[in-house]
């Protein structure tokens, strides 16, 4: 199973929200990073058929996933970014509405349901109406809707958001177990998550693909420009304000500053190894900067 | 069982092929074609069985619609029953007169509106929509159902004023004066849903409410005209308005072909 994404583009207007985006997936989990705006919903929307492209096309094993329709959406669960759910439902009514909507004949349904209510420890909350929800709950009910259909092709936008970090731990357990012989693609801007179970991750900004690669092909590129510096505390703000600062840890009278740059920041400067967060704030640290100011 | 299907030929048709003696160092050509009809034979049989394994069987829209009414019935049957109660509590003690049906037309067509846009109001429609349904066919099954609804609710409203002493207009007129507004809200109505974002879609309700008064005064402001045009207007309304909401449904039906969502998205 490949899924093809070719010349992919989609315009608001005279806004482009996706430009020209080219990728080959075969079974893995997939990452996709990126600042806000970047156009990584857009290109989930375009994936699951919910939005059209501008031009381009998506390929399914050489065939164009519009011309599939139904079969094409059979092979697919989505969890969106901003979803919501019919209140007066119990999730388990909710799941048998959904799994209605997704041809899932009753008999399986019921089956279906109550194994990923459990999966998602949710079955103690079965009969309980949506609107008591916590939203790390409604999370896990979003979650299990989309692997209703044991889907080939999941895609998961902003899937963590909301969840406690024991439940994230489950469901990047979840994910990884999943994923075998089937095409994951997650976004989110929780890098521990993409670090922990993508096997490629694309790194988005502009509606184009930047970088593409596994991890340590990636962090590659953030290699020789990640130093950590030790100032005493009362120069800490002054290197905050200057710098792409990654992290900041005070040890008695100093401060130890992990720091993004091109160039040796000073000469007391050492270098260190890359991670992921620190090749997310190389690409995007300027842009997160001018958001919070 | 395929998997025991495929064993069970396996180890039967080796041993018949090799049951005699092999001696590795002298192939035997005659033995050839039949260990090549065995691997083939094993090859489509495993093949078959993985189809099997992993074809999942999906309902037809027929079952689909069955679903959608256990889930939506009760919302769409009790919405389009209340807007049947207060149209006949009104023309029976009020108005006592069947002119009027156009005035309460309306409220038919507002009735199908939640379960129509519920989806959206609630920020369920892009799950809906990335369904094997997707969004233009749970708002066909939607309308089929609010249709089946409204048929029940016209019939019984028709029998009503038929029946209401005061009435002169003859049975013809009467189904014109019922379908002509209601299609005409309607095609507003899923305009206002497909051109509009759900909190917009509702702007069309004026519209909605206003034609419909326009017609519900006529009797009254223009008796004349009303007279006059008792069969014409109403039945030159009832073509143009038919062929809008056919136009309406058949954009439907060609999403929901396409596997398109029905109204905005983003």
């Amino acid at each position: 199973m490949e899924l093809s994404l070719d010349r992919l583009t989609k315009h608001y207007g005279s806004k482009i929200a996706v430009d020209h985006v080219c990728a080959d997936l075969s079974p893995g989990v997939y990452g996709l990073l990126g600042a806000n705006g970047a156009g990584k919903t857009t290109l989930m929307r375009m994936l699951c058929t919910v939005l059209e492209s501008t031009s381009g096309e998506i390929l399914l094993d050489g065939k164009k996933v519009t011309a599939m329709g139904a079969a094409y959406r059979d092979l697919l669960g989505y969890l969106p970014q901003d979803f919501g759910c019919y209140p007066n439902y119990t999730a388990e009514e909710f799941l048998r509405y959904i799994a209605a909507l997704k041809g899932i004949p009753r008999h399986k349904a019921g089956e279906k349901v109550k194994e990923l209510l459990e999966m998602t420890d949710l079955s103690h909350a079965a009969k309980k109406k949506l609107k008591t929800f916590s939203g790390g709950m409604k999370q896990r009910v979003g979650i299990a809707q989309a692997l209703l259909n044991t889907p080939k092709i999941l895609i998961l936008d902003e899937p963590t958001a909301g969840l406690d970090p024991k439940e994230r731990i489950r469901f990047r357990n979840l994910i990884s177990d999943y994923a075998e012989n089937r095409i994951v693609i997650l976004s989110t801007h929780i890098v521990s998550d993409i670090e922990a179970i993508a096997n490629q991750v694309f790194l988005m900004k502009k509606g184009k693909f930047i970088l593409q690669g596994t991890i340590p092909e990636l962090t590659l590129h953030a290699q020789d420009k990640v130093w950590e510096l030790v100032v005493p505390q009362s120069e800490s703000r002054r290197w905050l304000d200057t710098a792409a600062v990654a992290s900041l840890r005070h040890e008695g009278p100093q401060t130890i500053l992990r720091i993004i740059s091109d160039t040796k920041p000073s000469e007391a400067a050492v270098p260190c190894y890359a991670t992921l967060e620190d090749l997310y704030l190389y690409y995007f640290g300027d842009e997160e900067r001018r958001d919070h100011q | 069982m395929y998997h025991c299907k495929t064993e069970t030929y396996l180890k039967n048709a080796f041993k018949e092929t090799f049951s005699e003696e092999i001696n590795p160092e002298k192939p035997r050509p005659e033995k050839l074609e039949e260990t090549i009809n065995i691997c083939k034979n094993i090859f489509f049989l495993e093949k078959n069985r993985q189809e099997k394994m992993e074809e999942e069987k999906r309902t037809g829209f027929w079952q689909y619609l069955s679903d959608v009414f256990r889930f939506e019935g009760f919302l769409i049957f009790g919405l389009q029953t209340a807007a049947l109660l207060f149209a006949c509590l009104n023309i029976s003690f009020l108005t006592k007169e069947a002119a009027a049906i156009p005035i309460f037309m309306p409220l038919f067509a507002l009735a199908a509106t939640p379960p129509l846009l519920r989806s959206q109001y609630h920020k369920v429609s892009e799950i809906e929509a990335a369904t094997r349904a997707s969004g233009a066919q749970i708002i066909l099954a939607k309308l089929v159902l609010a249709g089946a609804a409204n048929l029940i609710c016209f019939t019984f409203l028709l029998w009503l004023c038929l029946s209401v002493k005061a009435s002169t207009i003859q049975a013809k007129q009467l189904i014109l004066y019922v379908i002509v507004p209601y299609l005409a809200c309607m095609v507003l109505l899923l305009r206002g849903i497909r051109l509009q974002k759900c909190k917009n879609a509702l702007s069309c309700l004026p519209q909605i409410f206003g034609f419909s008064l326009c017609y519900g005064i006529m009797p009254k402001a223009l008796p004349e005209l009303y007279k006059a045009s008792a069969v014409g207007i109403w039945f030159i309304a009832f073509i143009a308005f038919v062929c809008f909401f056919i136009r309406e449904i058949l954009y439907i039906a060609d999403m929901r072909k396409r596997g398109k969502m029905y109204g905005i998205i983003a």
